[in-house]
């Protein structure tokens, strides 16, 4: 999930503030509850995620109530000052800041009967490039600077071509999240993205029409998928219930009826060095992973 | 002077539209001016921020918003143009958003920009608009983008006014309307006055006309004031009213006078009227099926419609218009008769078009079909194809429907679940009156299985005898006539047998007719069994039965079914608790031999039969004699062959045999006799061929084999000189399958030498044979035997399979022999069989050599072994030792 959620307001300076505000450390909730935070949700998948959670809560015993924060780096944050927190959250900032933050892995979504993904890199129909390395001088969208796949796969493909990836691009444009990379491409921002696998499949059923305007150059991956993970706070009894309620939600119907509206098949339990492959693109990178 | 005052008036009229129309123009331009102005500020202010935080996606939604916004038509502040592009450029002038980003791409040049607008990027303050009128309805303006009081950009909105200008020519529109329409309104006083009279003439003749039409109309007509009064009648009306003029229905109420009861016969109130409904509610009405009244007060059913008439909205009647339907309602009346009979009919009733597609069936066809109406609507009536017709049959069939528009015939039809069955079925065309062309084909179809089941049966109890089931006279007499005509035919012969119970009687009278007649099913039972399954028993009277045996061969053919029908009555039949004897008087008769027709072949096997019950019963006679005696004889024969064996009545002469190159005795042949008690030394030309055909021949072959061997060995061991036996083999005997080991077994028990042993098969067998008898011969080599081909020259062998044949020596026929040397053709044929044998290296041997020049001959022609009366006969076994004793 990498939308960032953001009031429908027309002033620009009113849309700051209730950023600002988003930002803030929310001590002042209740401590009965605990958080379940999501990053880059769009505005008409919010409902889903409160469903989630609501799911999550009752069949655990663990309360939880929804935080949508701007981007990884909030939702690291917020797990890091509240450690009771559950997240949902990406492969990259996951190895970024377990070991730091002591981020406890839960389990991993199944898409495609599949605990991986890919970073799918897209431009519009017609255009001569062919791959990503043809896009020099040009300008790239991304959703999120810790974005596994809307940054962190397509920066490391070119780093394998030797490409000195800070000089590459033009203009490397901030869309926000995956969808608003696909507008920006689409809307001819931007002349290249990479996007998350999952994100595009939806995007492409609901907006078939549109959808016909891209064309995929280059699938890169597969990489391990989206984290649920709780903070260091989290007993392990706590941790067994989420688990047993994730890994379960096809036994029950209202389960079912949530992976089906999330486009997943389930959910399946992996340990930390799944995400190698991730920690190895991070390293070359040159990013700290302690 | 009036034209004066037109032209005054008209000159003030435009002086006043074009005061205002220029008035509104100016109007309109300064709106358009204030609204591009407040576009641009509110774009100048929304954008600073994504510009200061250098966020280009946020910038170009932002952009995006604002445009789509302002392009909506219910945002009054700028109705009066559209936006054409917007565009965020930095102070170089490089595009940072723009409304069509394919065109515009971030970072790149925008177009030029008109000085006034291009000087804001130096001297640009906040608040500031410039505005540049681009073309003829382009407005191009430009504010600065200020963020904590520096100037970071520019947005540049072009905005199309068009809209403006539309409206500039709607004003001229509205105003040049306006004096048109006072020029009008002159004109139209005018003319008022000279048009009044030419009116009142056009109305007189416009009524004038609408009577002609009504009159000409085929419905009744007539209209009604508001109190139901007759205003006017059309001439049907009139006419079918029953009176003379419309002027006699004029101020008349219409419902007192012709509708006053309804079809029942109960009076019919007025304000109940459907009529009186519409000139009083203005809905107009329909009804099918109402009484109307004539003058005379009969009275006539109707279909009326009625409409009100309306004045400026006002109702002020209603007019009627009928038709009688009295024919209607007759056909309806026969259409719903026919329609009775059509379903209520036992006889299935199909119709189809003219193409022959099924429109219509009524309920039989379900049940003599089992297709349901939906399942054959739209379908072929090939249908209920039974498959049992052949083509000519429907050739012949829509023949006879194009020639006569009918047909009619028995059909097997199919029903649907695949059983068929007869119909007898009719088919007529229906033509069209006025065109002659066939419409439909109307088909009737009546089930006539029973009926078919019945005569079947019926015809089944004509023909055949209830008690056993047998054909009867009748049917034996029409199957003995075609078997007559296919013997004919094909010069066949048949045998005829007239078969007679010998002592039924005394069983019938003493044990009663039940027990009678079950003995005459057993008998039927017991000769139905010994016959073929062509052959046909029949009962034809009492207990006399007879039997035709077509395709026979010979005479004797017909005496072995009559000797086992004979033989079937030996064991006594059982009925109830009786052991019942019966036996049968047999009568033959042959044809062609006996008769060529019915009556003479049934007549003679009945004297015949009549005969064999003179000579003793229980036996058959032939009506010809000599057949009969023939046959007892044969029969005789054959009963002695069977026991001739154990009574050790065969014995063995023997034929000496030599080298034509040495004149030495080489060997013998065996010959096997039948030395019959009564009739004495019988001659194989005789029994042998009877052996055969019961298959005698193989013990008997088996018993000379072993005899020829074991005298052979013990002379050989006695010191005579007889190197070699030869054994005839018959054909049957190497079909009996144990010939081989029969042979070993011979040599085994004798002890003689296998090389002593020559075993003779004749030509004419090996040549019918297959492989597999081949095989055995060959098999009969590999134990050491010779084989010889006997009768050589009479069988017909092909070259090509002599060579592939295990023999060892070729024996030349008798008859071949006979012919030398008078015949030049014997000659050539023996000459040719030596040269043959010699060419596959095989020994030959002459038989049957009776004179010197036939030893002569043939030692000249290298033949190496010779046979034959002119050295010695057959001779029995004495005298053969006693040769032997004397080469020694």
């Amino acid at each position: 999930m990498t939308h960032i959620y953001l009031p429908n307001l027309k002033n620009l300076q009113l849309q700051l503030f209730s950023i600002c505000l988003l930002l803030m450390p929310l001590a002042s909730f209740a401590d009965s509850e605990h958080w379940f935070v999501a990053s880059g949700v769009l505005e008409a998948d919010a409902q889903l995620v409160e469903d989630f959670t609501q799911y999550l809560s009752e069949q655990s015993g663990y309360p939880m109530k929804v935080f949508f924060a701007k981007d990884y780096s909030g939702l690291s944050d917020m797990l890091r000052k509240n450690p009771e927190a559950v997240a949902w959250t990406c492969g990259s900032p996951y190895v970024e800041d377990q070991k730091a933050d002591g981020q406890q892995l839960i389990a991993v979504p199944l898409f495609e009967n599949e605990p991986t993904y890919h970073s799918m890199v897209i431009s519009l129909r017609g255009r001569p490039e062919k791959k990503l390395r043809d896009f020099n001088g040009q300008v790239l969208a991304y959703s999120d600077l810790r974005s596994n796949s809307g940054y962190v796969a397509p920066h490391h493909h070119l780093k394998l071509q030797e490409v000195n990836t800070d000089l590459f691009f033009k203009i490397k444009i901030n869309a926000h999240n995956h969808v608003g990379s696909i507008e920006a491409v689409l809307g001819g921002l931007a002349d290249v993205a990479a996007v998350d696998e999952y994100v595009l499949v939806e995007f492409q059923r609901k907006n078939p029409e549109a959808a016909k305007e891209l064309q995929i150059l280059e699938k890169l991956g597969p990489f391990p998928f989206t984290p649920i993970v709780a903070g260091n706070k989290v007993k392990q009894s706590i941790l067994d219930k989420l688990q047993h309620t994730l890994l379960t939600m096809s036994t029950t119907r209202q389960g079912r009826d949530l992976l089906i509206r999330f486009g997943l098949d389930g959910f399946v339990a992996k340990d930390t060095s799944f995400f190698r492959p991730i920690e190895e693109m991070l390293v070359r990178l040159g990013k700290q992973v302690e | 002077m009036a034209w004066l005052f037109v032209a005054a008036i008209l000159l003030t009229c435009a002086s006043i539209l074009n005061y205002g129309f220029q008035k509104e123009h100016q109007a309109a331009h300064s709106n358009v001016e204030k609204q591009a102005r407040l576009l641009n500020k509110l774009f100048a202010s929304q954008v600073a921020a994504p510009i200061h935080f250098r966020d280009y996606f946020l910038l170009w939604k932002t952009i995006k918003t604002l445009t789509e916004n302002s392009l909506h038509s219910n945002q009054p502040e700028f109705a009066d143009f559209s936006l054409r592009e917007a565009a965020v450029l930095d102070t170089n002038k490089k595009v940072l958003s723009h409304t069509n980003m394919k065109r515009y791409r971030l970072g790149t040049a925008y177009k030029p920009l008109p000085e006034d607008i291009d000087r804001l990027f130096t001297t640009g303050r906040n608040g500031e608009t410039v505005i540049f009128r681009q073309e003829e309805h382009l407005l191009v303006t430009a504010s600065p983008v200020v963020y904590e009081n520096k100037m970071i950009g520019l947005v540049v909105t072009t905005v199309d006014f068009s809209v403006a200008e539309q409206l500039e020519r709607q004003l001229i529109v509205k105003y040049g309307t306006a004096a048109l329409l006072m020029l009008g309104i002159l004109l139209v006083l005018y003319r008022w006055g000279r048009d009044k009279r030419v009116a009142a003439e056009a109305i007189a003749s416009a009524k004038d006309n609408l009577q002609l039409i009504l009159d000409s109309a085929h419905e009744g007509i007539y209209g009604v004031d508001m109190n139901g009064d007759c205003t006017f009648a059309n001439l049907t009306c009139t006419q079918m009213f029953g009176y003379s003029s419309p002027h006699d229905l004029m101020g008349r109420n219409i419902h007192q006078l012709a509708h006053h009861t309804r079809l029942s016969g109960e009076p019919y109130p007025e304000d109940d009227c459907p009529i009186y409904h519409t000139y009083q509610t203005g809905e107009p009405t329909h009804i099918d099926g109402d009484l109307f009244w004539r003058q005379d007060s009969s009275s006539f059913p109707v279909e009326y419609r009625s409409y009100p008439i309306r004045d400026n909205d006002v109702i002020i009647g209603a007019v009627v218009t009928f038709t009688d339907i009295t024919n209607r309602k007759q056909a309806e009346k026969k259409l719903r008769q026919a329609a009775a009979v059509f379903e209520n009919a036992t006889d299935g009733v199909i119709i189809t078009d003219a193409q022959g597609t099924i429109v219509s069936v009524n309920q039989a066809i379900t049940q003599i079909t089992g297709y349901r109406e939906d399942e054959v609507l739209g379908k072929n009536p090939n249908i209920f194809k039974s498959d049992r017709h052949d083509p000519s049959f429907f050739q012949d069939m829509w023949a006879s429907l194009n020639q006569h528009d009918h047909w009619r015939g028995e059909i097997w039809n199919r029903r649907k679940y695949g059983e068929i069955f007869p119909c007898w079925q009719t088919i007529s065309a229906v033509r069209d009156d006025q065109t002659g062309e066939i419409q439909h084909y109307v088909s009737l179809m009546s089930d006539i299985t029973a009926i078919k089941d019945s005569q079947e049966r019926l015809e089944h109890l004509a023909h055949h005898d209830p008690l056993t089931n047998l054909p009867n006279r009748l049917l034996f007499n029409d199957r003995l006539e075609h078997a007559i005509e296919r013997a004919h035919r094909e010069n066949g012969g048949i045998g005829v047998m007239f078969i007679d119970l010998d002592n039924f009687k005394p069983i019938n009278d003493g044990l009663g007719h039940a027990v009678g007649d079950r003995v005459l099913q057993l008998v039927a039972e017991r000769m139905t069994s010994q016959v073929r399954e062509d052959d046909t028993v029949a009962r034809i009277s009492g207990d006399e039965f007879a039997l035709i045996m077509e395709d026979t061969k010979e005479s004797q053919d017909v005496a072995h079914v009559a000797a086992k029908i004979l033989s079937a009555f030996e064991a006594p039949l059982q009925v109830d608790t009786h052991e019942l004897h019966v036996t049968t008087s047999i009568g033959i008769s042959l044809y062609p031999e006996d008769g060529k027709d019915v009556t003479t072949l049934v007549k003679n096997a009945d004297a015949a039969m009549y005969r064999a019950k003179k000579r003793g019963k229980n036996r058959y006679c032939y009506y010809t004699m000599d057949l009969t005696d023939a046959a007892m004889e044969r029969l005789e024969l054959q009963n002695d062959l069977r026991v001739a064996l154990k009574q050790n009545e065969f014995r063995i002469y023997y034929q000496p045999q030599y080298s034509l190159a040495t004149g030495q005795l080489i060997g013998a042949e065996a010959l096997v006799r039948w030395q019959h008690p009564k009739l004495g030394l019988i001659s194989p030309v005789k029994f042998i061929p009877l052996a055969e055909s019961t298959g005698l021949i193989v013990p008997i072959g088996r018993w000379v084999l072993h005899e020829a061997c074991a005298k052979t060995k013990s002379w050989q061991d006695a010191g005579l000189d007889i190197s070699r036996i030869g054994v005839n083999v018959a054909g049957r005997q190497i079909q009996s399958g144990d010939m081989v080991q029969t042979v070993q077994d011979v040599l085994e028990q004798t002890g003689l030498e296998p090389q002593c042993l020559e075993l003779e098969v004749t030509e004419s067998f090996i040549v019918r044979q297959t492989d597999k008898a081949i095989s055995m011969l060959e098999e009969l080599r590999d134990l050491g035997v010779t084989l010889a081909i006997d009768d050589f020259g009479t069988g017909y062998s092909a070259l090509s399979y002599l060579k592939r044949l295990p023999v060892n020596k070729l024996k030349i026929d008798r008859s071949f022999v006979n012919g030398i040397p008078h015949d030049p053709d014997d000659e050539a044929i023996t000459r040719a069989i030596i040269a043959l044998g010699k060419s596959l290296q095989l020994q030959i041997i002459a038989e049957g050599v009776e004179t010197e020049e036939q030893k002569e001959f043939i030692a000249l022609e290298g033949c190496n072994e010779v046979q034959g009366y002119y050295y010695s006969p057959p001779v029995p076994e004495k005298d053969f030792v006693e040769l032997l004793k004397s080469i020694e």
